[in-house]
């Protein structure tokens, strides 16, 4: 497959990725955090504004914290890590924004420092409209954010933080407990015996062509409950700087990072479940 | 510290840059400057800061609270991305077990950790996010100090576990 990224002057290739008809997806969100500017309560409708026709409806929810992603030399000792954690407050004084489409699959959030859209299954069957289109809607919404920055708030607009984020939702068949995960997912072997629980996760590098680290990719997988009973919560994140401060570098990071998480995804994936998910690349 | 060591410190004694060491209860009118900067729980006795992980938690989320003119010479007070990536950077040391610094801002918005101990002086200066400089003076050991961009923080790692542990 054959993408190419925005921007007149900038055609990235991507190589051929897996692709699943019926992939387990419930929710992916893009997303950029950028360099706050002087916000407040009258720029909220400014920005809705521009998005209103698609996003008519308004939930006001509280702030996510901003977050880097930061990389440093692992420790000499191979240890254990110490207590983890510096906790900042978020700008409470602007809270985020849900701006949602009339169906409910669509949502654009929007706060101080973060613009993220989130594509949604929802409750029904709903099928995943695949990445084009949920990329399409980040652009939208992303070209209107910089008009507003541009035109209402006269500031300029610097990415310091990109992420992808894909949650699958893969449904188990033993409820009384979670039976055999290793039937869908290539993490472990329940071969053996049952599974009591499911919980972990996983961390891994991606660096640019120099070597340096620049974003971190975290798979976790858990297990839940939902109303159709027992499944594994397997989520796969990509988070980081992008390689740029235009906006055509956030799109680039965006479409990297979709690329590691399918390519990552798939890997997970059982013969059987992909063969249930009906994988067609 | 010498200049000759540190240009870091020469180009901000150059430039006028201010730090305070007790931005939490603004003094009008107080001054210091990189020259005379300590750390505010400096040992008397041992000649060693005595900071916790704590304390320094407590001064990133002061620093959000800084206004502009914060030190009654027109100081700007860091970004609220700036804090939050060197609260991400210090997150990092603190889970290798390296020891705590002392925190202070400098009159142009960037932020100053500290470390002093052992005859060794580590300055880490965030600048924006994911630009950060150190300037590391060792006493004993001349050929480990360095001054310079420090993206991965390798040499502040290795400076600190001289710190912390003694070697």
């Amino acid at each position: 497959m054959a993408q190419e990224s925005s921007g007149p002057a900038k055609v990235t290739v991507m190589p051929a990725l897996p692709s699943f008809r019926k992939p387990p997806v419930f929710e992916v969100v893009l997303g950029v955090q950028f360099n706050a500017p002087q916000l407040g309560a009258v720029h909220v409708g400014g920005f809705h504004r521009r998005i209103r026709d698609q996003y008519p409806r308004v939930v006001q929810v509280p702030p996510i914290p901003p977050s880097f992603e930061v990389f440093l030399p692992a420790p000499a000792s191979g240890g254990p890590a110490g207590p983890v954690g510096i906790a900042l407050p978020s700008n409470a004084a602007f809270p985020r924004q849900w701006f949602i489409s009339d169906d409910d699959e669509h949502l654009v959030q929007f706060q101080s420092d973060r613009l993220l859209v989130n594509w949604r299954k929802g409750d029904g069957d709903r099928p995943y409209p695949r990445y084009s289109e949920v990329r399409h809607r980040f652009t939208e919404a992303f070209e209107a954010f910089q008009d507003f920055m541009r035109e209402d708030v006269g500031a300029a607009f610097v990415p310091n933080q990109c992420e992808a984020t894909y949650l699958n939702r893969i449904p188990v068949e033993d409820s009384s407990g979670w039976g055999r995960p290793g039937r869908w997912v290539r993490l472990w072997n329940d071969d053996a015996e049952e599974t009591e629980a499911v919980q972990f996760s996983v961390n891994r590098l991606l660096t640019a062509s120099d070597g340096s680290p620049y974003a971190r990719l975290t798979i976790s997988a858990e297990g839940g409950v939902t109303a159709a009973g027992p499944a594994i919560m397997l989520n796969l994140l990509v988070r980081g700087r992008p390689l740029g401060s235009g906006p055509a570098d956030v799109l680039d990071f965006l479409d990297r990072a979709r690329a590691t998480i399918v390519t990552q995804f798939a890997a997970l994936a059982s013969d059987e479940a992909s063969r249930v998910w009906e994988r067609e690349s | 510290m010498s200049n000759a060591l540190n240009p870091r410190i020469g180009s901000i004694r150059a430039s006028g840059r201010t730090l305070w060491s007790s931005y939490q209860s603004p003094r009008p009118g107080s001054r210091t400057d990189a020259t005379s900067f300590r750390p505010e729980h400096e040992s008397p006795l041992a000649g060693l800061a005595v900071p916790s992980w704590a304390d320094a938690e407590r001064r990133l989320r002061d620093l959000l609270d800084l206004s502009p003119g914060w030190d009654s010479y027109g100081g700007r007070p860091p970004n609220p991305e700036l804090v939050a990536y060197a609260a991400a950077q210090l997150s990092g040391l603190k889970t290798l077990h390296l020891p705590p610094p002392t925190i202070v801002p400098s009159g142009d918005g960037q932020i100053l950790a500290t470390w002093r101990g052992l005859g060794i002086e580590v300055e880490l200066w965030f600048e924006a996010p994911y630009s950060e400089t150190v300037v590391i003076d060792d006493e004993k050991s001349p050929d480990d100090s360095f001054a310079g961009a420090d993206p991965l923080l390798s040499a502040t790692t290795r400076a600190l576990r001289r710190i912390g542990t003694g070697m």
